[in-house]
């Protein structure tokens, strides 16, 4: 038998490969392997060291944006490694082509897609998703497939359901024999030391290696503590994750530190760490988190928030919800004109000595880990690919397959109905359940982080913005705050073309309008921020969201006011219609009157419509004399190019459908009547 | 129909001569538009009571209030529209000339398509769950790159061959060079362009359906003067013989236009939706193509050119790149409603400029 294997980019792609490689060779002694993978990715040095030949096709992948030019080079890149591939598989001719998806697998599979379409490739193919939600290429793949493997019951939905089988996800043999005693041993670690894993999947996690190097201060507070943190290979020009870990906990200068800190820049043997380990501070791979409940170990889940469709935190919030793990997010940080995705490492620390101290709690969660993956993964894989390299049809899967649970969908808009139908059930955002909102906020800072801004149809840091007003997010209104004064200019071209600053006019009266209304006018920076916004702002529909907003300042001082007048001579009638009607609201004297007298005849009517709702205010409030206003309001020009003409026969019915509302029958034909 | 009828009766009998009336251009031209307005104003109602009882409604968006109506649900009559344009055509056209089949093609074409939109606007109950911007342009773009290739292959088109890929522009008497095969691609443009300005400027009762009848009004002018053999050489206009038909069609498009003007006035209680806009639309861009007078609309077109850069500035270039709006609301009828002016008052005014455009595009006739 001859096996191709393909996928990779990731440990959580590569892995599963190398596992159902492992165990179909210990079985068919005979058996032939090829893996295909790209070079300069995980699998190009994990692949050799584990004595499998490898070769390398070009792979890219698919652009997200909607801009043509990324779009065009994954096209050519696709068709050179289309041609690469086809020219591998008639070469080595398997019988049984593996994908476990990820982009690297794609020029194989379409390869063979077009082979078999002309005759030239019999090879039947099983695809793997170890994710609860397939990857884009698995989607479009999976109709080649003879046979699809799943982790996840939840798959299932994209698949015919006739080729797909539950298999959960395959772990090297070793993992189901880990021991903790021998582990430490290997690994000479004290018995009676509490062992801390930091481990940030296979690529490492620049976030967790930062945030870790700053909560080691607070650590060393308990004794009996050590760390092994696996920093990643990761090099570039940016980043080096081992020299600069090391750099960074030399810096700290904490004494004595290597006896209770171990960094390692790889580790072949994780399941040895993992038995060793009394905590596991990790990533939400499905890898990582079926390791964890195989060994058994509690676990604090960091997901990734840059991760397809966000399934990290999907996968953590399951863990969370069977109490095998704790889930703590990443917030989105103001970083000079930037939004960046951190951890704090003082909160991490807390979290980490937290979990330590609760002996019993860590025990709970060890059981619930461990009562989580399948174990029997692998033999159930490699039956499915025995039965299809017969070509036979093997029983046909007998599953329950679940309905769309209200999970929350993964685009942005759609994500923020959800978050908005999920407060108005709870009936506000004090009635959410704690982790509910914690993961709600985090959707905010996540969204808040991303770059795009063209992501149809209105931007994904804007749904940041929103999210975070509607969560009633306070710990975020300073990055709004600071998004609202920056003043990073935006690159040459938008800004000949109208664009101002990197933090776009829309985004910014969000975070008036939206941030900034839900959040509540509470101190005097958001007031002295607003002021500044409404005099300097370049765009303006801010300056009319800054002159609305500051209506809503309870205490307004002499600088307000004068901003307000400052605004009635702006060039947008929008911000001086605006500013009319909350000089009304929050003038102290009667000296703005002076400042309206030139609107009073103006050709706009909606000018003077502001006049008077703001004389009206200013009555009301009792800082206006009636009599004073009675001598104005005779200047007033009254005609008006708006008129709202009623229809009777329209209004009548609204009438009917709203009584008939009432009394209980809602009609079906009421929505088009009225 | 009545042509070939006339045709046939003529020879027939001496005291049927009278009937050489119908090789008249003018006059079939006037019974033309006299028969789409008086069908559309005397079976106006029942078509339209007709589409209001299959539920053919429109469902206003309600972003903000900025409507001033109380938004009384309006009925799709596009077809009626339609209908009273192919009835006439059919009626007072030699149909099996080229230039009549083609623009045939073009309304049945961008009628369909407005109608396929409409449908699924009507049967999802919602503005937004039409065709998606993509499917349109495709559509049309492939519709227009057939029209085009018809249009440049000698064997086929219409129009003399010397003229045909000759690219006219207003005020220059002679054609500015031969675009030859590159017409194609200028043609996709062209008409797609144009219809889908058209299909833009229709969002208040009576805004498009004016400056069309203003636009097509001028087009049959020039269509005139090409198809005559002693105005266009005195103008100085290639003369295409046969394009009288088109003059013909503007007529009757320009009747049909009144007419539905008749029911569309402010408050309407019909619209003409995307059948009806899409189908003025891509007959708007074929006789612009048809008469080579494709520059012309830039001009007389100038509501249909502001409506639909407002379109592109706002949404484009504003929205989606630079992260701001330039105007209130796009396209820029609703930026004037945001500003507080009547929905009566910007129709008014637009047909106002659109009238004094039109005249300036007759100006051109003669300053070349």
């Amino acid at each position: 038998m001859k096996y191709l294997l393909t996928g990779g980019g990731t440990g959580g792609h590569v892995y599963p490969a190398l596992a159902i490689a492992d165990e179909l060779g210990r079985r068919q002694a005979e058996a032939q392997f090829l893996y295909v993978g790209r070079s300069d990715k995980l699998e190009s040095w994990v692949v050799p060291n584990r004595g499998y030949p490898i070769r390398f096709v070009r792979s890219r992948p698919f652009p997200r944006s909607r801009s043509p030019w990324p779009l065009l080079a994954f096209g050519l890149v696709l068709i050179w490694g289309v041609l690469q591939s086809s020219l591998l598989l008639l070469r080595f001719r398997p019988d049984v082509i593996i994908g476990t998806g990820g982009y690297v697998s794609a020029p194989i599979l379409f390869a063979h897609g077009l082979l078999q379409k002309i005759g030239l490739s019999r090879a039947r193919v099983f695809l793997y998703e170890p994710n609860a939600h397939p990857g884009m290429l698995n989607q479009v793949v999976g109709r080649l497939a003879h046979r699809i493997g799943i982790a996840f019951e939840e798959a299932a939905r994209w698949f015919d359901m006739k080729r797909v089988s539950v298999v959960g996800y395959p772990v090297r043999r070793e993992f189901l024999e880990a021991d903790r005693a021998e582990a430490r041993r290997a690994l000479n670690v004290d018995p009676d030391r509490k062992v801390l894993l930091v481990f940030g999947g296979s690529g490492g996690a620049r976030v967790l290696n930062e945030a870790l190097v700053q909560a080691l201060p607070y650590l060393q507070e308990r004794g009996d503590l050590c760390v092994v943190h696996i920093t990643g290979k990761h090099q570039s020009s940016a980043y080096d994750a081992v020299a600069d870990t090391r750099a960074a906990v030399e810096a700290l200068g904490i004494p004595n530190v290597d006896r209770w800190y171990r960094p390692v820049e790889y580790m072949d043997n994780i399941h040895q760490a993992l038995a060793a380990a009394d905590l596991v501070l990790c990533r939400g791979g499905a890898g990582t988190l079926t390791e964890l409940g195989i060994v058994g170990r509690p676990a604090l889940i960091v997901p990734l928030p840059t991760a397809a469709e966000d399934h990290q935190a999907a996968n953590a919030r399951e863990m969370e919800k069977v109490g095998a793990a704790e889930v703590l997010y990443q917030r989105a940080r103001w970083k000079g004109g930037q939004i960046e995705s951190a951890l704090d490492g003082s909160a991490l620390a807390e979290r980490i000595l937290a979990l330590l101290g609760d002996e019993v709690s860590l025990r709970g969660m060890a059981s619930a880990a461990a009562a989580v993956p399948r174990r029997n993964s692998l033999s159930l894989i490699v039956e499915e690919i025995d039965q299809i390299a017969a070509e036979r049809r093997g029983s046909s899967p007998n599953l329950e397959f679940p309905l769309r649970q209200g999970g929350p969908p993964t685009e942005a808009n759609a994500l923020l109905r959800w978050v908005r139908a999920c407060v108005d059930k709870a009936g506000g955002i004090g009635a959410l359940p704690e982790r509910d909102l914690a993961y709600m906020r985090y959707q905010a800072d996540r969204l808040l982080v991303s770059r795009g801004w063209c992501e149809i149809p209105l931007g994904r840091r804007n749904v940041g913005i929103k999210l975070v007003g509607l969560l009633d997010y306070q710990a975020q209104r300073d990055l709004l705050i600071d998004l609202l004064s920056d003043r990073t200019p935006v690159a040459a071209l938008p800004r000949l073309m109208g664009g101002d600053y990197y933090h776009g006019g829309i985004l910014r009266r969000n975070a008036i309008e939206w941030g900034v209304q839900l959040l509540g006018v509470a101190d005097n920076r958001t007031r002295d921020v607003l002021q500044r916004a409404l005099v300097e702002d370049p765009y303006f529909e801010v300056r009319a969201a800054a002159a609305r907003m500051l209506g809503q300042s309870e205490d307004c001082n002499t600088a307000t006011e004068q901003a307000l007048i400052e605004a009635l001579d702006d060039a947008s009638p929008a911000v001086v219609v605006e500013a009319l009607g909350t000089l009304g609201k929050v003038a102290t004297s009667s000296h703005f009157l002076s400042y309206m007298k030139p609107f009073y005849q103006h050709v706009n009517w909606q000018f003077r419509q502001g006049v008077v709702s703001a004389l009206a205010k200013g009555i009301e409030r009792g800082v206006l004399a009636p009599d004073e206003v009675a001598h104005e309001i005779e200047h007033i020009l009254t005609s008006s190019p708006h008129f709202k003409p009623t229809f009777d026969l329209n209004e009548s019915l609204s009438a009917l459908a709203r009584q008939i509302e009432a009394e209980g029958e809602s009609p079906s034909r009421g929505t088009t009547i009225v | 129909m009545i042509y070939y009828l006339g045709e046939y009766l003529q020879d027939l009998d001496a005291s049927l001569s009278f009937m050489r009336l119908v090789d008249s251009i003018s006059f079939r031209a006037l019974c033309g538009a006299l028969t789409s307005l008086l069908f559309t104003i005397l079976f106006g109602n029942r078509i339209i009571l007709y589409f209001y009882r299959l539920g053919h409604r429109d469902m206003p968006r309600n972003y903000l209030n900025f409507s001033s109506v109380g938004n009384p649900s309006k009925t799709y009559g596009g077809p009626l529209l339609v209908a009273a344009i192919l009835l006439s055509i059919v009626l007072w056209c030699k149909v099996h000339t080229g230039f009549v089949l083609l623009c045939l093609g073009g309304v049945l074409f961008f009628a369909g398509l407005g109608w396929i939109d409409d449908f699924l606007k009507v049967r999802h109950r919602d503005s937004d769950h039409g065709l998606s911007e993509v499917a349109k342009l495709a559509l049309q773009g492939a519709y227009c790159t057939v029209f085009g290739i018809v249009y440049v292959t000698a064997d086929l088109t219409p129009l003399p061959t010397d003229v045909a890929t000759q690219l006219y522009v207003p005020f220059l008497k002679y054609p500015l060079f031969d675009l030859s095969l590159l017409y194609i691609p200028f043609i996709v443009f062209t008409i797609t362009a144009i219809s889908n300005s058209v299909n833009i400027a229709d969002g208040v009762d009576g805004l498009a359906v004016v400056p069309t009848a203003f636009v097509i009004a001028v087009f049959g002018v020039f269509a005139y003067i090409s198809s005559h053999a002693r105005f266009a050489e005195f103008l100085i206009f290639p003369f295409m013989p046969g394009v009288g038909e088109v003059a013909i069609i503007c007529s009757i498009v320009f009747g049909a236009c009144l007419g539905f003007l008749w029911f569309n006035s402010y408050p309407a209680n019909v619209i003409m939706g995307d059948t009806g806009s899409m189908a003025l639309g891509g007959l708007l861009g074929t006789v612009a193509v048809l008469v080579k007078q494709e520059f012309l609309f830039l001009i007389v077109g100038g509501i249909f050119v502001a409506e639909a850069l407002s379109v592109i500035i706002q949404d484009k270039i504003g929205v989606k790149w630079l992260g701001r709006r330039f105007f209130a609301r796009a396209p820029i009828h609703h930026h004037f409603q945001q500003r507080g002016l009547a929905d009566t008052k910007i129709v008014i005014r637009f047909w106002i400029v659109a009238g004094i455009l039109a005249l300036f595009g007759l100006a051109t006739i003669k300053i070349r």
